[in-house]
């Protein structure tokens, strides 16, 4: 090869480095725009969530959320309890079972602490917010018993309560219901019984806050009322390829320790 | 003015086309992200089904209507939710062996992005979990580091270099087909650039959020989480700190200000040390006082970015001469003994 082929050689080469580096450089900034929409808190007039198109691109590799302790941080203990009514088969007497704080058996041990997120807080924390969307006669379903109609007349009763509603909050309140049932049930077959004797399964989320900045200094001090989140009896619920084992053999070692 | 401008753009290009940068920085990145994957793997796995397996079936309500269902392939290719309890277990543990080979830096080419598929796969099984808090940063800085040479420094493709008498960066391709060097140079800067970025992203915006918050004004935030059952490591550590009034004031409000001023922070020497600092104590402090190590190390790894090169190879520097200090002396002792010792 001749030098000055060598060196055209080099001229091209660096003229498709720096075409390259061009398009890479556009795409960075694509990138970062897009991340910075996405992220950046709305200001007041704009609605909740990022554009759609930043959302398309986002998700689902992208997803993220920087909203840590904020806009203020939690400042009560987020609990989901759990109890169950049991029928023995043999027609003794129904009995319903003492409640249990799951969320407190959950983080139990330092180690299972610091491995986020436990699985009851999120079904807490999105009960309470799916709960805050319904409306006050919706609430009030939420409240009666469905263990022998079922949740699709629950889902059924809550769009009759409120038929302008939007579906979306009834879907989701149904959805996270079905979660803590789901919960419950397993949680109703490691402690206390089986599908013959769980008749039905019940939970309740409870904000218990902690004391008050204002008080802390005040040995007397109470915490402020908790709010509480009592819905009405449910069926079990297991959904298929459960292993009914597996959970209540960690259960039980985390209830029992 | 169009001087000015093309002066920029050339310097843009230079940056992006020369050498590889935060060579360390990303080092420190591999090890770190490698390790808490190994952790986290290690202390979930006693319970691995109550979360993972076949003991979680009962999450399909909500792991069903997670963005991490839309993974495109190869990333849903691996873990399945229809696995049973056993194949789930023999999964694991691949992922935590190339777990292990990425933090010790082997073959980074190929096992880099084999163990951000596998990561992303093994944590869209049960997402109410894995594609929540730190999981999500975690995710996205691993899309940006498998573009970059993570075999740079500290790491077993680096110590083979060496012996062999290879340059210490790696070629950008297969030996068959080599690709111009300048392409490899090109992705790892830019995923150096979208490193920098996240962090800054994150930092600012969460500052923002913050600022929509009033407690976050009055300077009192930081007091609810201390007292939190959810958070509280040790608690009698979190007593001592929030029954100090201007620690939780001051607290509060590098929480906030320390955030939103980190990127013009890291423009001059002395206030980007003071930034990165000021970063590291924070996340020390969310470690032990809030239960967040994993978000904590998350972060912090991806900080090292911006520590320079020259301050790294001067620590690194250091180190190495003190151990061969030590190795000196401790060979010097133990031939003294071997020469006291009586012979038998």
């Amino acid at each position: 090869m001749t030098s000055t082929t060598a060196r055209s050689d080099r001229t091209a080469r660096s003229r498709i480095a720096t075409a390259a580096a061009a398009v890479v450089a556009a795409l960075l900034a694509v990138h970062m725009a897009m991340t910075f929409l996405y992220n950046v808190p709305p200001a007041a007039d704009r609605s909740n969530t990022p554009p759609a198109f930043v959302d398309d691109y986002m998700s689902p590799l992208f997803v993220q959320d920087y909203k840590i302790f904020a806009p203020d941080p939690a400042s009560a203990d987020h609990q989901l309890w759990v109890r169950a009514w049991l029928v023995p088969p043999d027609g003794g007497e129904p009995e319903t079972t003492d409640w249990v704080n799951v969320s407190a058996v959950e983080i139990s041990s330092r180690t299972r602490r610091i491995l986020r997120k436990q699985l009851t807080i999120v079904g807490a924390e999105r009960m309470m917010a799916a709960w805050a969307r319904l409306d006050e006669a919706q609430r009030e379903v939420a409240g009666e018993n469905y263990h022998r109609t079922g949740l699709d007349a629950l889902r059924e009763d809550l769009v009759a309560a409120d038929p302008d509603g939007s579906p979306g909050d009834v879907d989701a309140f149904i959805r996270v219901t079905r979660f803590v049932d789901a919960y419950a049930t397993q949680v109703a077959y490691a402690l206390w019984g089986s599908p013959d004797t769980v008749r039905a399964v019940q939970t309740r989320v409870v904000y218990d806050p902690v004391v008050r900045w204002d008080d802390r200094n005040d040995p007397a001090a109470r915490r402020p009322a908790a709010t509480t989140v009592l819905t009405g009896w449910r069926p079990p619920l297991e959904y298929p390829g459960q292993d009914r084992e597996a959970f209540a053999r960690t259960f039980r070692s985390w209830f029992g320790a | 003015m169009g001087h000015a401008l093309e002066r920029l753009l050339r310097a843009g290009r230079d940056w992006l086309l020369g050498e590889k940068r935060a060579g360390h920085g990303l080092a420190v990145m591999r090890i770190g992200y490698g390790a808490i994957t190994l952790i986290t793997l290690v202390l979930y796995l006693p319970d691995y089904s109550y979360t993972f397996g076949r003991g979680a079936a009962w999450t399909y309500p909500l792991r069903t209507t997670s963005a991490a269902n839309d993974y495109p392939w190869p990333i849903t290719a691996v873990f399945s939710r229809s696995d049973g309890d056993g194949v789930l277990l023999v999964k694991y543990v691949l992922l935590m062996a190339v777990a292990l080979l990425f933090t010790l830096g082997w073959r980074t080419r190929v096992v880099a992005p084999a163990f951000a598929v596998l990561w992303l796969s093994f944590s869209a099984l049960n997402p109410v979990v894995t594609n929540t808090g730190h999981y999500q940063t975690f995710r996205v800085m691993l899309l940006f580091i498998v573009f970059a040479d993570l075999s740079q420094h500290w790491s077993l493709d680096a110590l083979r270099r060496r012996r062999r008498g290879e340059p210490a960066s790696r070629a950008p391709g297969p030996r068959r087909w080599t690709p111009p060097a300048w392409l490899g140079r090109l992705l790892h800067n830019a995923a150096v650039v979208l490193v920098g970025y996240q962090i800054c992203v994150i930092y600012v915006t969460s500052a923002l959020w913050k600022l929509q918050g009033r407690m976050w004004e009055q300077g009192i935030a930081i007091y609810y989480p201390l007292r939190l059952e959810e958070l509280a490591l040790f608690p009698g550590l979190n007593d001592l700190v929030w029954k100090l009034t201007p620690i939780v004031y001051v607290g509060t409000w590098l929480g906030v200000y320390l955030q939103l001023l980190f990127p013009v922070m890291l423009l001059h020497r002395w206030t980007r040390l003071a930034g990165l600092i000021g970063v590291t104590v924070m996340h020390v402090g969310i470690a032990l006082l809030l239960s967040l190590p994993f978000f904590s190390a998350t972060m912090l790894c991806a900080d090292a970015v911006f520590i320079r090169e020259r301050s790294w190879r001067l620590v690194a520097d250091r180190t190495a001469a003190t151990l061969r200090h030590v190795r000196a002396r401790t060979g010097q002792l133990l031939r003294q003994r071997s020469a006291e010792a009586p012979a038998r």
